[in-house]
């Protein structure tokens, strides 16, 4: 019958000593991504074999033998050059809201330093104290080249601490909800549910005009707003995550709950929020400047550029158009710069690709 | 050779549902539907139903059974990550329930699993070392000195090359992963592993190397083994005794020469006669009828009666029981009563 | 003797990722003879798949069919512009995949799915379409098959979806249903059930086969040659018996020990050492000798085909021959 049967039986197992891993891509893999084709673009035509093709080597699967997760992610978020310019633009706006104080030519939070009689003075006049308004003075006399980098601060230190205290708070309680599930889950989620049905700037002016003005006022005011966000997409990402089977393995190796829930969970959930977490630094960032704008946010004397826009509306028709369009460019360019990272970031982030 | 050997798992009347049981209202509802005349459907499943089953010390079980039998299920249940909904499993003969949290973490330690997708079971975001080591560090196993040594020799009797510790798991190959998940398994110093479709992923020759591997550290560490799978050469192959599952319950049981020479069961003999083999070259296929019924919706009486070609009125109505037929022989089937 | 229905012919499919060249299908050559089934054998990353989605000119970038021929009913393929394709597709050569639902559109209702088939490629008129579907349905084996064309692929099993997608392979009579590994996802008795259906309807039809499984057990049954592949080359080809009885090739060999028999319960299995190759970094000539018994010096250069008596042969420069050991 079939002849012989011993020869090479006798080999042990040795297939980890051959020291190259295959990619286990080889076979590419066409039924996921075909799967997923025909499942999101349905082929009018339904021809048999029309809707699947061999599409082969997704770009992560191609890479995957010798690169650490970090490495595969920058190879993969780089193939975007737009991305990669948005990076550097926001890498740029973060140094020079950091170095503010070096590169501006005047504090203009320090009133003393203001002079009344400069005020309005269209872009690249001379001051009276002798150097250039490259972008022009507002109604208060700043220039509104250091108000701008100063604006920034305010801007991106709010947006960005808003953003990352909801992370954490909404992270635990999502992360809470999706293991513990039943009531827990339940709690949480409701609470999820009603703070996402009011419209975000709603609940924002209300607790604003509860606290009155001020820097921490806002920040607690945008953390309150967005943590359900991260709460819900943590969730769902966690629902998914808690039925793999490395969960499960890690229940029966008996491990400690905290040590499941924050070394084996909490990584595999942290993809969708980097993706979240920069959208939503973007969102604060707006709403801070909506809220400024409105004259709910920060005091008048310490201008976000919100506050540094609204400012600058009532000039806008009289000709001097500075005061108002300098501050939106860089609020424009900040935002712009954080969805071109954020979209990119999701579509590389994203566990379709992934696996 | 159900042996002398003391019970290592043993299962008493088991079941377990998923499903939420109905709240008030949902029960309100379902009895105006039912007034109505409405067909109700059933929200509860019963994955294991009713199971009584051991598995001796150092003995090779093979669990058989198509998908939606509830041979996954029965596997948590066996390894104490799922707490059964009725019934009571026993390790050594203790009832789990009666263990405090510390006993209860030595008798999981002691069941490890082995699971089906190599790329699924591992976490994405640790390196092979830490995926091996963490528990054996977590729990005492191994002190921080000899950590590395430690993760090196799990690493060799899975037959893996411990340079490769550093490495995340997509980086290595599918059989290579399912023996990373071997080592983790092995590192906790089980009795028992509990292998739910353990080699069903991989290629025919990675398989045939798992395969061994297991059969090797069987002897070298007197394991125990619950060996699930649809694939009953696999299972033949390596089992002394084989139980066969459908829709939940166990329908048959005997060691292994026995059932695959006298299945008595007619769900059991229609599995034997359709697997394939290589010996059957130019063979015509006989299939038998129907679909699997949902376990939603399972029949009345023996499940397996609306494809039984033996089936009589008897076996809609009244659910047939597991009785010895012969010495270590049981089977679930009417059958045996007329004969 | 007749002229076969599929020639394939060196095929080379070729994918160019960031990594390097991926010779998924390097050199490929077999033939398909009217009412044959074909079996083709390989473990993952052997190409096989690959060689069927060639055939069916179903390749897209990154992925390149480099070079060779697919003579289709005496016409090459594989320089067809789309259009062609498209007639050609579903109408004479039909493919069957894995997971079924590949071919069924999830909103369309079935019967809606086949008929547009049926009038995307012949001149016929719906009444007639719609008859000629629900006889299709009822050939494969579903009960009931008129009421069965007003439902959705998803209320139907994952066993009756796989026969929906075979009874549309089936719908306008194609001369080659080319079928990828499609009752690996089926249990046992529902793969003995499709394998029924499967061997009755090639038998009544005369319709070519070409079964694409890494399971041999499976294809032993039912194809009356096989062709062996192994990192992108076919390996060995001959008759069922002859490749299952004595095979040739070292691989074909390995492969056959690997598959648990009862025979040999208990025993430690025949194994093959290593891991399925790389791809991007295969060695020299033959690509199995890193992990063959037999390899030597020799092997590093490409392995001459040694024919076998009856038919087919295999690519080795130490086959098995003969002695039985």
């Amino acid at each position: 019958m079939m002849a012989d049967r011993s020869g090479p039986a006798a080999d042990a197992p040795k297939a980890g000593s051959a020291s190259i891993a295959t990619p286990q891509s080889a076979e590419f893999q066409h039924t996921n991504e075909g799967t997923l084709a025909s499942a999101t673009v349905p082929a009018s035509g339904a021809y048999p074999g029309e809707a699947p093709r061999a599409s082969a080597v997704t770009r992560a699967q191609a890479a995957s033998e010798e690169e650490t997760p970090l490495q595969l992610f920058w190879i993969n978020f780089s193939q975007s050059w737009l991305a990669v310019f948005g990076l550097a633009v926001f890498c740029l706006i973060i140094l020079a809201a950091i170095f503010a104080p070096w590169l501006s030519p005047q504090n203009p939070y320090d009133l003393a330093q203001l002079n009344i009689l400069d005020s309005r003075l269209p872009p690249g006049s001379l001051s009276s104290e002798g150097h250039v308004h490259w972008l022009g003075t507002d109604d208060q006399g700043r220039d509104l080249y250091s108000a701008i980098l100063y604006g920034l601060r305010i801007s991106l230190g709010v947006g960005v601490g808003s953003a990352f205290i909801a992370l954490i708070i909404g992270c635990t309680l999502g992360l809470i909800a999706a293991y513990a599930g039943g009531r827990t889950d339940s709690a949480v989620m409701r609470i999820v549910d009603l703070q996402l049905s009011f419209p975000s700037i709603l609940v924002a002016l209300m607790i604003l005009a509860f606290l009155g003005k001020g820097v921490m006022n806002v920040l607690l005011a945008l953390v309150i707003v967005e943590w359900a966000y991260y709460a819900r997409v943590v969730r769902a990402t966690a629902l998914v995550e808690r039925d793999r089977e490395y969960m499960e393995a890690a229940a029966s190796l008996a491990l400690p709950r905290w040590r499941i829930i924050f070394r084996h969970l909490l990584p595999n959930c942290v993809p969708p929020m980097i993706v979240i977490a920069t959208q939503q630094v973007a969102r604060a960032i707006a709403l801070e400047a909506t809220l400024s704008y409105l004259g709910l946010g920060v005091p008048i004397t310490e201008p976000s550029l919100g506050l540094l826009i609204a400012n600058g509306y009532q000039y806008m028709l009289s000709g001097r158009y500075w005061v108002s369009v300098y501050p939106g460019v860089a609020l424009l360019v900040t935002i712009i710069a954080l969805n071109l990272v954020g979209d990119q970031l999701r579509d590389v982030l994203n566990p379709r690709h992934l696996k | 050779m159900k042996s002398n050997n003391p019970s290592a798992i043993s299962l008493r009347g088991v079941s377990r549902r998923f499903g939420q049981p109905a709240n008030i209202f949902k029960r309100a509802q379902r009895s105006l539907k039912r007034l109505r005349g409405v067909p109700v459907r059933n929200d509860v499943v019963f994955a294991v139903n009713n199971v009584d089953f051991d598995v001796m010390q150092g003995e090779v079980v093979g669990l058989v059974g198509e998908s939606g039998c509830g041979k996954s299920t029965l596997a948590r249940l066996a390894a104490g990550i799922l707490p059964p909904s009725e019934g009571k499993v026993l390790f050594r003969g203790t009832d789990l329930r009666t263990l405090d949290r510390a006993e209860m973490k030595d008798v999981k330690l002691k069941i490890q699993l082995i699971f089906q997708n190599p790329h699924a079971s591992l976490n994405p975001r640790l390196r092979a070392a830490d995926i091996v080591g963490e528990a054996p560090l977590c729990h005492g196993l191994v002190s921080r000195a000899d950590y590395e040594s430690y993760v090196d020799t799990q690493f060799l009797r899975a037959g893996l090359d411990p340079k490769l510790k550093r490495r995340y798991p997509h980086q290595f190959s599918g059989g290579q992963r399912q023996r990373l998940g071997i080592a983790r398994a092995l590192a906790v110093q089980p009795e028992v592993l509990v292998c739910d479709e353990a080699v069903a992923a991989l290629d025919v020759s990675i398989q045939a190397q798992i395969l061994n591997l297991f059969m090797e550290l069987r002897s070298q560490f007197s394991l125990t083994y619950l060996f699930i799978s649809h694939d009953l050469g696999v299972v033949e192959h390596l089992a002394d005794r084989v139980a066969v599952m459908y829709l939940g319950r166990i329908i048959e049981e005997a060691p292994v020469e026995e059932l695959f020479s006298r299945a008595q069961h007619p769900y059991t003999q229609a599995l034997l006669a359709e697997r394939p083999s290589i010996e059957g070259r130019g063979r015509r296929f006989v299939a038998i009828k129907g679909e699997l019924p949902s376990p939603l919706n399972p029949p009345t009486g023996c499940h397996f009666h609306p494809r039984c070609p033996l089936a009589m009125p008897r076996c809609a109505q009244e659910a047939p029981q597991l009785r010895e037929i012969a010495p270590n022989h049981r089977s679930a089937c009417h059958l045996n009563d007329t004969a | 003797m007749k002229q076969p229905v599929l020639e394939v012919r060196d095929l080379k499919t070729h994918f160019f990722s960031r990594a390097g060249v991926v010779p998924a299908v390097d050199g490929v050559s077999f033939s398909v003879n009217a009412g044959e089934v074909l079996g083709l054998v390989g473990e993952s990353g052997s190409g096989k798949s690959v060689t069927g989605y060639s055939i069916m000119g179903l390749v897209d970038p990154p992925g390149r069919i480099l070079g060779g021929s697919v003579l289709f009913e005496g016409k090459d393929i594989t320089k067809l512009p789309e259009a062609d394709w498209r007639q050609l597709r579903g109408n004479r050569i039909a493919m069957v995949f894995q997971d079924p639902m590949m071919t069924l559109n999830p909103v369309l209702r079935v019967g809606t799915q086949m008929v547009e088939t049926i009038v995307a490629h012949k001149k016929m008129p719906g009444r007639q379409a719609q008859q000629r579907a629900r006889d299709v349905l009822g050939m494969v084996g579903i009960p009931s098959p008129e009421e069965r064309l007003s439902a959705y692929p998803h209320q139907f099993s994952g066993g009756m979806r796989q026969r929906v997608a075979i009874a549309i392979a089936l719908l306008l009579e194609p001369a080659l249903i080319i079928a990828d590994e499609p009752t690996t996802a089926l249990d046992v008795t529902i793969q003995a059930q499709i394998l029924s259906e499967i061997q009755k309807l090639i038998g009544e039809h005369g319709t070519s086969l070409i079964w694409i499984t890494h399971d041999l057990s499976v294809i032993a049954g039912l194809a009356h040659r096989l062709a062996v592949m192994y990192a992108g080359r076919i390996v060995e080809t001959g008759d069922v018996d002859d490749v299952l009885r004595a095979p040739l090739h070292p691989y074909t060999r390995g492969l056959i020990g690997c598959v648990p028999s009862s025979n040999r319960r208990g025993q430690l299995l025949q194994q093959i050492p290593g891991m399925t190759p790389n791809l991007l970094n295969l060695p020299s000539g033959c690509a199995f000798q890193a992990r063959c018994s037999r390899a030597d010096g020799a092997c590093t250069a490409p392995p001459p085909l040694f024919t076998r008596a009856s038919a087919g042969g295999a690519y080795c420069f130490h086959p098995h021959t003969g002695d039985g050991a």
